[in-house]
């Protein structure tokens, strides 16, 4: 997967910093972090809890700006952009997966799915539509209401509108957070599949190890610092890692109990 | 529990603000009507209580109730002498009362809209009589006044200017020679006042020898009562002695009955504000305890029972409705001072005195602010209590309301409806139009719950409808805006309702006056024959010096002159006030065709009266029955029928002939003059020199047929414009309804709203979404209120088209006017009014922070 360097940079930190709150009760959320994602590669984020994670996704995303440094989606740098130009940037080059609360609970799937074109004033590409729905198996789900579909399913569609718009990169946090391990195993499947068959590009934060083996790629964060750098990991390198950085990982170990079986 | 509830209060302190507005606004209404009459009745108690201080006993006339100008019966000046040698009497002061109309050095008049000019005789002593000199001295000679501090100050009157003085039959040019005032007030509750001496007061009003009453004061240590039984034993028959105390709470009361009205309108506005805000209070607890079902099922999962979670939201009720009922009082403190200012505007000055806060009001606007705050919550609290534990475990547990129920939501909808078409049924064919209007207003509620009950089944259909127009222009943000808008369709239905009930009022006032102004119209064409008409058109109808229909009779081109005069009586054993017209029939030929529809107005002679249709048929009364009246004086007549009339604009309901009205009231003013121009003769050259010669009475104006018609037409529109406003008071609650759910709305939806965001909605998209749901809810609400407001309309000119309503001034033979210009206002309006309800919400959801919104829990 070493490879992939020569693929061009689809997202990208250098030298960020993001401090939240003023003076004496400043928390440093990201410690001078650089971090590129190449286009065409799966990117896990893994961390113990409150380790920054969640802040690389949304200062990647422009959801959030950051104290130093700067973030860029292709060769786009988000610093210097409006308002209006970043909510363009979201609805175009990225997609979101959240943990939960995916769906617009008053619109079937593929209303969902359809939304971020529908707000850009675009129209859908029937094509890519069609394959992005038989890629992630919810092609008899379109008119089903969000409250008819189960976790995993909700998270499907999630991850279609994600994908819709052919976007620079996928953000996931914590996307198998509130599914059981079978339909979480699936939807990482699925992710994977859009990695290497659609040529998407997905980051993806995650405490649970197993989720992290099927990236190409594992990122550590500690402290807000980038601690650990894995290529194509294992659970053993997972969990080897996560003991190696010390304190955090007793914590990561015992709230991925997924993990163990792998 | 307790305190849960009153946290939950603090938490959501901006949710309940359009509850507590709604509140506040319906008790202030009820809060501020009490104190203003309870205000207005002290003020003149105590005014006549100050004015009748030194009198211990007043000898008059024996009388019921007052003339409606305030003229007196009179009595023989001898009265005087026969009490002279009474013992305990330590003064005596005989006095005339008249119409007394001052006309300012500039030459204006000075006339109050609505109270009396009234002109009295004084003997300058200050002990007796209410009256004193805030200026100069009081008359002593024949050619001087007095005139009140309130016409003064307002028409620049001073003590050594001349101003001329208008009577009924005579006028007079006088010396200013002080200014009075009337116990502690500038004038008389508004009514102008002109001081003489006696004999002068008594020349111009024509009562050479006669007195209206004597004031007798009594020496230091004399017994009152017994003063008076002394007194009355020495009077003639018709002639009374009452306790100054009694007569001046007599004369407070006849003051204050005027005032009675403003009071009963004014809480009839009070109610619809009420009914209109008690949605809102629904609303706003259903969307609160919707929002806090997790809270709740917490609650209930750390083990409060059903009882505990239902109380808790009842104590938030009775918080909100107290705190509401609170400020609601001190906004009636505020209404009644604006309404005592608006009093002042049109000339009617009333005597500074403290506002009076009853603890009756006190107790009314608590139990009605209170009251109607927690039979609102009632519902929102019984569903809070079904929220089961487990919903505490749900992450999407903040689901609307169930629909559970719809099903029986919708038999009880039917019901309603068929209820409300049998009320209209039997209101149409009821043939009395009090009893028509009644049933018709009762069918209108049962539409009104009609259209609640199935409104979530409307709100499905007709929003997506109305959405096809309104919302296709905003892509998708149009399309969520129509989701959102039947996502919950009750909150959308109770959020519509109180637009709705607005507007139906609205709709309701507009296509009845308009229907009203048509029929009047039409009827003013097939009875007004006169070119010309001279009365006083400055306000409420009032009288004027006969002398006009002299002068006025005089003018070259001139042909046939008829006065019409009116005054109050009362039937036997019934206290409400009624008009009488006194005309005389031959006269009147010609210029005012009274649309008889038995007997003939010619067959009207002294001792027979003409009826409306209404009282006749109410009264079982024929042509050639009796009908007993009661006047002033306390005398009860009977006429006898001679024809029957169907109610039109021009003249009220009892009519006698003229030789009969002048014996029955001391004071004889013309209401309207009416005269025809001789044939050949050019109407508007005649009105001209009419005019010219009646500069002599600047309280009167001449018109010419039209503008008379124009004149009434105008009347009517005023009035519908002073109601409209108040009415609109309550869609702006309404409007406050809108806003304040969609407020909620956003407030629910925020991570919702963040979701969108982040996929890549602008700001704009989502601020247009929520404007476009409002503007859906506001327009659907406006619809079902055209439709209701059209169908009352309807079903009232149905029931009263063939019997009229005399009592609301509402003719018969009224015509249905459908006012589609109005339609289409309302509907415009709802559109604006949807627009700027969303202002505030939309702003807010469109400042939504994406990060924090989307990782909230
Ligand atoms: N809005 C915020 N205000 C203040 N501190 C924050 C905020 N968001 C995150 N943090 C802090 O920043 C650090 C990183 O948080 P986060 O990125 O959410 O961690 P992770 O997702 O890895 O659990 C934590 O210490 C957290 O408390
Ligand atoms: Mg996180």
């Amino acid at each position: 997967m070493a490879s992939s360097t020569h693929h061009p940079i689809a997202a990208r930190l250098g030298d960020a910093v993001k401090d939240y709150g003023e003076g004496d009760t400043v928390v440093r959320a990201l410690d001078h972090v650089s971090v590129e994602f190449r286009h065409g590669t799966f990117t896990a984020v893994m961390g113990p809890s409150g380790s920054g994670k969640s802040t690389l996704l949304h200062c990647i995303a422009g959801l959030d700006s950051l104290t130093a440094g700067e973030a860029a989606i292709g060769g786009t740098v988000l610093g210097e952009l409006s308002d209006r130009r970043l909510t363009e940037l979201r609805r175009e080059r990225i997609g979101f997966v959240f943990q939960a609360f995916n769906l617009l609970p008053t619109m079937d799937a593929r209303d969902n799915i359809l939304l971020p074109l529908r707000l850009a004033g675009a129209h859908p590409d029937a094509a890519w539509m069609d394959q992005v729905v038989a890629t992630l198996g919810i092609g008899d789900r379109l008119h089903h209401r969000p409250s008819e579909l189960s976790g995993g399913q909700q998270q499907r569609v999630a991850v279609a509108r994600a994908l819709v718009t052919r976007p620079d990169v996928i953000l996931a946090d914590e996307p198998t957070g509130n599914l059981d391990s079978t339909s979480g195993r699936e939807l990482l499947a699925f992710l994977q599949e859009a990695v290497r068959e659609l040529d998407q590009t997905v980051v993806m934060v995650t405490h649970d190890p197993a989720a992290a083996t099927f990236a190409q790629r594992c990122v550590f964060l500690a402290d807000g610092r980038i601690a650990s750098d894995l290529e194509g990991p294992t659970v053993d390198g997972v969990l080897e890692t996560m003991r190696a950085l010390g304190e955090g990982m007793t914590h990561a170990e015992r709230s991925a109990p997924a993990g163990g079986g792998r | 529990m307790l305190r849960a509830a009153l946290a939950g209060i603090r938490a959501h302190l901006l949710r309940f603000a359009a509850t507590t507005f709604a509140v506040v606004i319906g008790v202030g209404f009820v809060a501020g009507t009490f104190v203003f009459t309870d205000t207005i009745n002290r003020t003149f108690d105590e005014l006549f209580e100050d004015a009748y201080a030194g009198v211990a006993v007043v000898v008059q006339p024996e009388r019921q109730f007052a003339e409606l100008s305030g003229g007196a019966a009179s009595m023989p000046e001898t009265v005087l002498d026969d009490l002279a040698d009474i013992e305990g009497i330590e003064a005596m002061r005989g006095s005339v009362i008249g119409t007394a109309t001052i006309i300012a050095p500039d030459g204006t008049a000075v006339l109050p809209q609505g109270p009396p000019t009234l002109g009295f005789s004084w003997d300058g002593n200050e002990e007796v009589g209410g009256f004193r000199m805030r200026a100069g001295e009081s008359p002593a000679r024949a050619g001087e006044v007095a005139v009140d501090s309130g016409s003064s100050s307002r028409h620049d009157i001073s003590v050594g200017d001349e101003v001329t003085v208008v009577f009924p039959d005579d006028r007079g040019t006088f010396r200013v020679s002080g200014i009075v005032e009337f116990g502690r007030a500038d004038n008389l509750g508004g009514a102008t006042i002109a001081v003489f001496t006696l004999p002068t007061a008594q020349r111009y009003f024509g009562l050479e020898g006669q007195l209206n009453a004597i004031f007798v004061a009594a020496r230091p240590g004399v017994d009152h009562p017994q003063l008076r039984e002394a007194v009355a034993e020495r009077l003639p028959d018709g002639v009374e002695a009452v306790l100054g105390a009694e007569a001046a709470s007599d004369e407070a009361e006849n003051i204050a009955e005027f005032f009675g009205i403003v009071q009963s309108v004014l809480l009839g506005f009070a109610f619809v504000a009420m009914f209109v805000g008690s949605f809102i209070i629904y609303n706003t607890f259903a969307i609160v305890v919707a929002q806090r079902i997790r809270e709740f099922a917490l609650l209930r999962a750390i083990g409060a029972t059903r009882r505990q979670v239902g109380g808790a939201i009842m104590v938030e009720a009775t918080a909100v409705g107290l705190i509401a009922s609170a400020l609601g009082i001190v906004a009636g403190l505020g209404l009644a001072i604006a309404l005592r200012e608006l009093i002042e505007a049109f000339g009617g000055q009333l005597p500074q005195t403290d506002l009076v806060l009853q603890q009756r009001t006190v107790a009314v606007a608590f139990a009605l602010g209170v009251g109607v705050t927690v039979l609102a919550a009632l519902v929102p609290a019984i569903r809070g209590t079904r929220v089961p534990p487990v919903a505490a475990m749900r992450v999407d547990a903040t689901a609307a309301p169930s629909e559970q129920g719809s099903r029986v939501r919708l038999w009880l909808g039917a019901a309603a409806a068929a209820g409300a078409g049998i009320l209209a049924w039997l209101g149409i064919r009821a043939d009395s139009g009090l009893l028509g209007a009644q049933l018709v207003g009762a069918a209108a509620v049962a539409a009104i719950l009609m259209f609640v009950l199935v409104g979530p089944v409307l709100v499905r259909v007709l929003v997506p409808a109305i959405g096809l127009l309104l919302a296709r222009p905003w892509g998708v943000a149009g399309r969520a805006a129509v989701a959102n808008a039947i996502r919950s369709p009750q909150r959308t239905v109770a959020t519509a309702s109180a637009l709705m009930i607005g507007v139906a009022i609205v709709v309701l006032t507009v296509l009845m006056s308009g229907s009203i102004d048509r029929t009047v119209r039409a009827q003013l064409d097939d009875t007004l024959r006169a070119d010309l008409a001279v009365g006083r058109f400055d306000g409420p109808p009032a009288g004027f010096s006969t002398a006009v229909a002299r002068e006025l009779a005089a003018v070259e081109g001139v042909d046939r002159v008829a006065s019409i005069r009116f005054n109050q009586f009362r039937l036997p054993g019934d206290d409400s006030i009624r008009i009488l017209d006194g005309i005389d029939p031959e006269a009147i030929q010609g210029l005012f065709d009274l649309p008889m529809v038995e007997g003939s107005e010619r067959s009207l002679r002294p001792g027979r009266i003409l009826l409306d249709r209404q009282v006749t048929e109410r009264r079982g009364l024929a042509i050639g029955d009796g009908i007993t009246l009661r006047f002033p004086a306390g005398d009860e007549v009977e006429f006898e029928v001679a024809g029957i009339y169907e109610s039109g604009a021009g003249l009220e309901n009892y009519i006698i002939h003229m030789q009969d009205y002048e014996q029955l009231y001391s004071e004889q003013l013309d209401g309207l003059v009416l005269a025809s121009v001789a044939s050949g003769m050019d109407v508007d050259e005649v009105a001209e020199r009419a005019r010219e010669v009646l500069l002599d009475y600047p309280v009167v104006e001449v018109r010419t047929q039209s503008e008379l018609r124009d004149t009434f037409l105008e009347q009517i529109d005023q009035l519908l414009l002073l109601v409209l406003a108040l009415l609109l008071l309550s869609v702006v609650i309404a409007l406050l309804g809108i806003v304040n759910t969609l407020g909620l709305s956003v407030l629910e939806r925020t991570r919702e709203i963040g979701l969108l965001r982040a996929v890549g909605a602008t700001r704009r998209q989502v601020a247009g979404s929520i404007g476009v749901e409002s503007v859906l809810v506001a327009v659907y609400g406006s619809i079902i209120g055209v439709v209701l407001g059209l169908a009352a309309g309807w079903a009232l000119v149905e029931a009263l088209g063939s019997v009229g309503f005399v009592g609301a001034g509402i003719p018969r033979g009224v015509v249905l006017d459908i006012p589609a210009g109005v339609i289409v206002e309302v509907l415009v309006v709802g559109i604006v009014a949807g627009v700027l309800a969303a202002l505030l919400p939309a702003l807010r959801a469109a400042r939504l922070d994406v990060l924090r919104a989307i990782s909230r829990g």
